[in-house]
């Protein structure tokens, strides 16, 4: 599998660039920066979360379980799945690893891509979701906690390609698209030999 | 929610509206398009302004240009002496259409059995002829529909390059067709095919869509048939006219029944067409199909089309625009109605083979014409592609949200790749023709004298307006201060068509991928200009627009700032039911572009002879009695993300099968929410039969949450308040302002296979306000037993339900089991006459969780193609 290559030479701006590099803690308790720990040359997903949501975000996590279990072979560890949540107050990182229990990301597993959920001060984590395009554009809306909605960003911040969908999609179609905009290969992308 | 009268009533203040408005602002999150948006360089005009000339996109030359047999044979290099693939030899091949006959022709005569060039030969036959512009009466210079002239042959790659942007010193990573942005600006012939090799240099994977072209699924740029990266595709584009059936008289036409001048000229056509079929009939050809005149496209234009990934692409450069030319229009340029160099205008050097490579090929831009030597080369006639964008002040950078839930807005408008350009013109009549390119900014495009527009800039239109003397138009049509100061045009044509007749405006509204075909009269605006003098006038935009979600200004009377009442001005009507509303214009006009005009008036017998009275383009509207399917599509937010009919797109399913041959009126609603959504559909032009508003959904007050259902009453049919000539015209994108319904009627005609049609705001579409058609044909076509077994009953087959199952949504009619009807297994997205994204892959594959590989023995793809 060789990698293609998106090193650039002089400027560059991307779209990750504007992502906020807030302190945050992630399910294990450890700090992690967002921009420096997290994008940092690997493929993402990126989805907001809360522990307590007995809406759309069980069924998005169980989502993301199975992209996780599906992609990990394709993409070992060059990915990566945040899971933002947007209630800090009451999601400890003791309660995100309790949660994560339930999509088997409460512990590291050598055969599965990294998922972290995290977790911060309020103010970080609406900088961040706010950054990150998770907000609605109804201030109503968006200020309603179970309104939120069922999105998942992903993107290769090497390549500089994002794209957002609803987690509601069939999971071939997500599949397909995460595949097509984050792959580092040719064969990654479009499941056939470039 | 608060009604916009007792606002008004009780004054802002007391309401405690002000939290609301603060919101409004601009400043709050909710409202910035782009990280990077800096909403006083709208406004504010800077120092570097109109020093760089207009960039005119080069016209490319063709790699070949020759027969279907000379460019099929063996060792035929189409795409120039570098690459050896042949014709469809590529990654993703070439349309079915190019060597095979599909079933559903046989409508029109063909015989699915031939291929290759027989096949090629029985399409060129069996699509009509057309007359030339030349000479119309004379039946041996008559043009085939299909392929009559040679076929041209582009290779245009996809590179990413850089080039500095509006006046930035660092030079912005772009993506460009064939390295240039916009791309090359193509010449098409109606009558002439082409087939371009678009190879894929790209970090991303694409799909091109010719805008307003009538082609094959494969080459249309359907959203997943991309060309991949380091693959090529071949898009092949016929460029036929569409047919209609031969009726004994003509039915209704687009131009009113007192229109002489459309009634004479169409009267003459008829003439000729019937000249032509007798002519057809003596060769032993049955006539029952005529070519659909009214149908040659004049402005289109081609970008990205990828999912999830056009808004990106397209903000990184991948647009340019195209001209088609059709004999109705050349027959206008050669006797020198339209703007042009007459019958120089109508030349095309590659079809009369008279020029060597050196006379034409530009020696500084190899692979282009020498500008003046370009085919249908125009001084006159200037195509100006409008696209705003962000740029990084520090990076020189195009900055780009993928999130920009609203739509992408830029701050800096570029007209073809420039910021603030200048034009020097003669002093004549010229032909402009405006694209909207933006993502979601919608103009309102006017022409200012260089009094009027420093005047306007330094107080403002409202104050300045007063003392400007307006040239005599009766006060009836003059709607707003901005008219008085408003230089006239007319206007000849919208979106890829010209109309029946020029309509004389002094504004014109462009939403997302709209096209403004406009002729100035200069010598009319300057006619006391001498030998030497020049005289100087702004395009200006005037429409108030700080987000994506559409155009908007807080209003002086505390109404809702995010709604403005309609894409166009209206006039109260008698019975009060339409208010007297003008679209919200900014006080001080922001330029696009300078033009300078110089020198004494050309004398009047050398100039364009095009009045408001001149026939252009008539043709047949589509009466009721036509309409067989009515569809509904309402166009919302919900879910996080863009919607239409509560679903998101999903490329693998098919929403709309229309019948070929049938004719369908589609109900357009705005779902809501102040969002104003341009609505484009593929393959077809359509016509607008009904524009309907709801003002009492309007007056409804609440900025924190706009309604966001659609109203469910209060609808009144404002298609009166349009320009006639706009109504009656063809449209390929049609505007939804807030809280309207469009009703429109559409023929499908000559290709199956999927298309999409869209919201225009790319950002919508990228989050999925998509949708399949998939026009089928009747069953009867498809199988001759069963059709005169149905015509021996005496069965209408006038059903539009040929495919029930296909028809709601969810069937899922592309992801096929295996083997239902053949012995082969279906593969992914290919209902017969259909391409799919991936070559070859299994349909029983397809639920898995991964794109299955491909089989090392797959003999579909061609490993010598271009990597």
């Amino acid at each position: 599998m060789t990698e293609s290559t998106f090193a650039r030479k002089g400027s560059r701006l991307l779209i990750s660039d504007r992502f906020a590099n807030v302190p945050l803690i992630n399910h294990f308790g450890q700090a992690v920066r967002f921009r420096d720990d997290l994008v940092n040359g690997r493929a993402m997903i990126i989805n907001t979360m809360y522990t307590n949501c007995d809406g759309t975000c069980p069924g998005t996590s169980a989502r993301l379980q199975q992209l996780r279990d599906d992609l990990s072979p394709l993409f070992g560890r060059k990915l990566v799945i945040v899971s933002i949540s947007i209630d800090p107050a009451e999601d400890s990182p003791r309660v995100l690893r309790e949660y994560a229990a339930g999509f088997d990301a409460d512990m590291p597993r050598a055969d599965r891509c990294e998922w972290h959920f995290l977790t911060g001060a309020v103010a970080a984590i609406e900088e961040l979701r706010r950054s990150l395009g998770f907000y609605d554009l109804d201030p109503k809306v968006d200020a309603d906690r179970t309104r939120h909605a069922a999105m998942l960003q992903f993107g290769n911040p090497n390549a500089d390609r994002w794209a957002a969908l609803p987690s509601a999609l069939r999971k071939p179609l997500l599949l397909e698209a995460i595949r097509r905009v984050c792959g580092f290969t040719f064969e990654q992308r479009y499941g056939i030999p470039g | 929610m608060l009604n916009r009268r007792d606002v008004l009533k009780a004054g802002v203040g007391s309401l405690g509206l002000t939290g609301a408005a603060a919101a409004e602002d601009g400043t709050g999150p909710f409202d910035q398009p782009t990280a990077k948006f800096d909403v006083k360089k709208t406004t504010l005009v800077p120092n570097w302004a109109f020093r760089k000339l207009l960039p005119i996109p080069p016209v490319p030359r063709p790699t070949a240009v020759g027969t279907y047999e000379e460019l099929t044979r063996q060792g035929a290099m189409p795409f120039g002496a570098t690459d050896p693939v042949p014709i469809g030899g590529c990654f993703h091949g070439v349309a079915r259409e190019w060597g095979e006959t599909p079933e559903h022709w046989r409508a029109y005569g063909l015989d699915p059995v031939l291929s290759g060039v027989d096949s090629w030969n029985d399409k060129k036959r069996c699509f009509g002829k057309f007359y030339s512009h030349e000479n119309p009466a004379d039946r041996s210079k008559d043009i085939a529909n299909w392929g009559h002239f040679p076929i041209k042959c582009y290779k245009v790659p996809m590179v990413e390059l850089e080039k500095c942007l509006a006046n930035h010193d660092l030079p912005a990573r772009l993506y460009g067709y064939a390295g240039i942005v916009p791309g090359p600006m193509h010449a098409f012939r109606l009558g002439q095919p082409v087939v371009i090799r678009y190879e894929n240099h790209l970090e991303t994977e694409v799909s091109i869509h010719l805008h307003g072209g009538h082609s094959p699924s494969h080459s249309d740029g359907f959203p997943t048939f991309y060309v991949l990266q380091g693959k090529a595709r071949d898009y092949f584009y016929p460029n036929i006219i569409p047919l209609k059936k031969v009726t004994s008289e003509p039915r209704g036409t687009s131009a009113p029944v007192t229109d002489a001048a459309a009634q004479e000229f169409l009267k003459q056509e008829q003439q000729w067409f019937r000249e032509i079929a007798q002519e057809a009939t003596r060769q032993g050809h049955a006539v029952t199909h005529q070519v659909d005149m009214g149908e040659a496209q004049s402005s289109v234009w081609y970008h990205d089309h990828a999912t999830d990934a056009t808004g990106y692409n397209v903000a990184k450069g991948l647009a340019g625009v195209a001209r088609y030319f059709g004999e109705r229009e050349l027959r206008l340029i050669h006797d020198g109605v339209l703007p042009g160099l007459r019958e120089k205008s109508c030349f095309d050097p590659d079809l009369h083979q008279l020029v060597e490579r050196e006379e034409v090929e530009d020696p500084d831009n190899p692979g282009y014409y020498k500008p003046g030597k370009e085919p249908y080369h125009n001084p006159y006639d200037i195509y100006m592609v409008l696209q705003d964008r962000v740029i990084d002040p520090a990076t020189g950078q195009v900055s780009y949200n993928s999130d920009a839930h609203n739509g992408y807005l830029g701050d800096i408008v570029l007209v073809n790749g420039e910021a603030y350009p200048f034009l020097n013109v003669e002093n004549r009549k010229y032909r402009f023709r405006f694209l909207d390119g933006s993502n979601s900014r919608i103009y309102r495009l006017r022409l200012l004298s260089e009094e009027n527009y420093l005047r306007a800039q330094r107080f403002g239109v409202g104050t300045a307006a007063a003392g400007v003397v307006g040239d005599g138009e009766s006060a009836a049509s003059v709607l707003s201060d901005y008219d008085l100061i408003s230089e006239p045009f007319l206007r000849i044509g919208k979106d890829s068509w010209l109309w029946s007749k020029p309509l004389p405006r002094r504004s014109v509204t462009i939403a997302m991928a709209n096209r403004a075909d406009l002729i100035v009269d200069f010598p009319a605006l300057a006619s006391d200009l001498g030998a030497g003098e020049e005289r100087v006038f702004y395009v200006v935009n005037t429409m108030p627009q700080t987000d994506g979600r559409g155009p908007k200004q807080p209003l002086a009377d505390g109404g809702d700032p995010r709604v403005l009442p309609l894409p166009f001005d209206t006039v109260a009507s008698p019975d009060g039911a339409i208010p007297a509303t003008s679209v919200a214009e900014l006080p001080r006009p922001m330029p696009l572009m300078k033009i300078i005009v110089r020198g004494r008036p050309v004398p009047k017998e050398q100039d364009a002879s095009i009045n408001v009275d001149t026939c252009l383009n008539p043709h047949d509207a589509i009466l009721d009695d036509e309409v067989q399917v009515v569809r509904e599509f309402v166009f919302q937010r919900g879910r996080g993300a863009w919607m239409i009919n509560s679903r998101f797109y999903d490329p693998t399913i098919s929403n709309v099968n229309p019948t070929l041959g049938t004719v369908e009126e589609w109900v357009l609603k705005n779902g809501g929410g102040g969002w104003w959504h341009p609505i484009h559909i593929h393959l077809e032009s359509h016509q607008l039969v009904r524009y309907e508003k709801s003002f009492d959904a309007d007056a409804i007050v609440d900025a924190a949450d706009p309604p966001a259902q659609l109203p469910v009453g209060g609808f009144v049919d404002v298609t009166g308040e349009i320009p006639g000539e706009e109504v009656r015209g063809l449209h390929d994108t049609q505007i939804l302002g807030p809280n309207t319904v469009a009703r429109i009627r559409m023929r499908f005609r000559t290709w199956n296979g999927p298309f999409v049609f869209h919201c225009h705001n790319v950002e919508h579409e990228d989050m999925r306000m998509m949708f399949n058609f998939e026009p089928v044909p009747r069953r009867e076509i498809l199988n001759r037993a069963t059709e005169e077994l149905e015509r021996s009953r005496g069965e209408d087959r006038r059903d539009a339900n040929g495919y029930p199952d296909a028809r709601t949504h969810g069937d899922d009619v592309t992801l096929q089991p295996s083997g239902t009807d053949s012995d082969e297994p279906r593969k992914i997205g290919e209902l017969p006459w259909e391409m799919h994204p991936v070559p070859r892959t299994p349909a029983a594959e397809a639920p898995g969780p991964f794109i299955p590989k491909r089989s090392a023995g797959d003999t579909d793809v061609k490993e010598g193609a271009k990597q």
